[in-house]
């Protein structure tokens, strides 16, 4: 059972992600600026990861699917956001709402998966006490 | 159970997936960091927030130095006529200098004179024609018109909720406020002016006059007061000239004007 390596990522990313950026001194109107940009990324981020274990429990899993769909994600989310910012609609809403559905979405899917898993193997051990 | 048929085994997608949860790690790291970063420096996250909260910060700064600019000036007349007390020349010139500071609005004045409130009204325009729509606001070209006509019924220092009137002063339209010496006011709009009050008065009562419309259209965005004493503050904005140049000798000054 590998399930615990996702989380063991994103640990070491995270670790990785403070340390690194402890050092960066970024100037706080800059962070203004692209933090919208930056949460946007980590939503599609967390979408891709979710669709991709998802798709891996269905065994329909697909490397070029899975890398393609986190980076044009990324680029169309930011690219709505940065179209929002020039005319003056949040359009950075509609990425948001979008992935958000869809991580719940796939969320309840490995939920039903893991339950019915577990349901599947009670019944099993039922049955090979019962023999 | 078909669909679920992969072996837990062999799962080359986990290690996809442990990748990407690494650069998603990164990237909560980054909004983590972001975020704290922009919270310690005072700034909002929220679009919406940045100039609610960066605007009380500055206004703060504004008055200190509006204040500063103030006491600075008061200070200056206070060493001018110190300087003036004595006799002759200096106190002559000094004179002459509180007249044109009182001219050009640089010192705070009091006087008679009326107190004009101009309020949106709180009707609605009966329909939603889009050229009526406007009709029961106050805007710049009103605040112009009642300011040239007080200037007209002879007043001789006009201020619209405490922004000093002075020669080089605008009233524009910017939004929805009007700005006077460039700062930003909301209604509603008191104007004071000193001057003789019955004649600034009938002024303003003049039919057909500056306030006619409004009144017919809404009696009660209109509030006008004769008033015994009024205190003016003096004109806080930037006295400095970038272009205008004063002539010294008058004759060579038109030639050279005329040459170019």
């Amino acid at each position: 059972m590998m399930g615990w390596l996702p989380f063991a990522g994103i640990v070491a990313g995270f670790t990785c992600g403070m340390v690194v950026l402890s050092f960066l001194q970024v100037p706080p109107e800059l962070a203004t600026s692209y933090a919208p940009y930056l949460s946007l990324a980590t939503l599609a981020g967390l979408d891709t990861v979710f669709g991709g274990i998802r798709a891996g429990i269905e065994g329909r899993f697909q490397d070029d699917i899975f890398v393609s769909g986190f980076v044009l994600n990324t680029l169309l989310a930011a690219g709505l956001a940065f179209l929002g910012d020039k005319i003056g609609v949040d359009l950075f809403l509609a990425a948001v709402v979008a992935l958000g559905t869809r991580v719940f979405l796939n969320l309840s899917l490995i939920r039903r998966y893991y339950l019915t898993k577990m349901a599947l193997g009670r019944r099993k051990d039922a049955t090979t006490l019962s023999s | 159970m078909n669909m679920f048929a992969s072996s837990h085994r062999n799962q080359p997608w986990v290690w996809q997936v442990t990748g990407l949860c690494f650069v998603l790690g990164l990237l909560l790291a980054g909004s983590l960091q972001t975020v704290r970063n922009i919270s310690r420096s005072g700034i909002g996250t929220s679009r919406i927030g940045v100039p609610q909260t960066g605007v009380p910060v500055r206004t703060e700064t504004v008055q200190k130095l509006e204040k500063e600019i103030k006491d600075l000036r008061e200070h200056n007349t206070e060493l001018e006529n110190a300087l003036g007390t004595g006799k002759g020349q200096l106190k002559t010139l000094n004179d002459e200098l509180q007249k044109v500071k009182i001219l050009a609005g640089l010192t705070e004045v009091k006087g008679p004179g009326i107190s004009l409130l101009l309020a949106d009204s709180k009707k609605r325009p009966p329909a939603m024609r889009s050229f009526e729509v406007t009709i029961g606001i106050v805007h710049d070209v009103d605040l112009q018109r009642v300011v040239y006509e007080l200037l007209a019924s002879g007043a001789e220092a006009i201020a619209v909720n405490n922004q000093r009137v002075v020669a080089r002063s605008a009233i524009r339209c910017v939004g929805p406020t009007i700005q006077v010496n460039g700062v930003p006011l909301a209604p509603p709009y008191t104007i004071h002016a000193i001057g003789d009050p019955g004649a600034l008065y009938g002024g303003m009562n003049l039919p057909f006059g500056v306030l006619d419309e409004m009144r017919r259209y809404d009696p009660a965005m209109v509030k006008l007061e004769k008033k015994e004493l009024l205190v003016l503050p003096a004109f806080g904005g930037s006295t400095e000239t970038k272009f205008a140049q004063v002539t010294t000798d008058l004759g060579s000054a038109a030639g050279e004007a005329q040459r170019r």
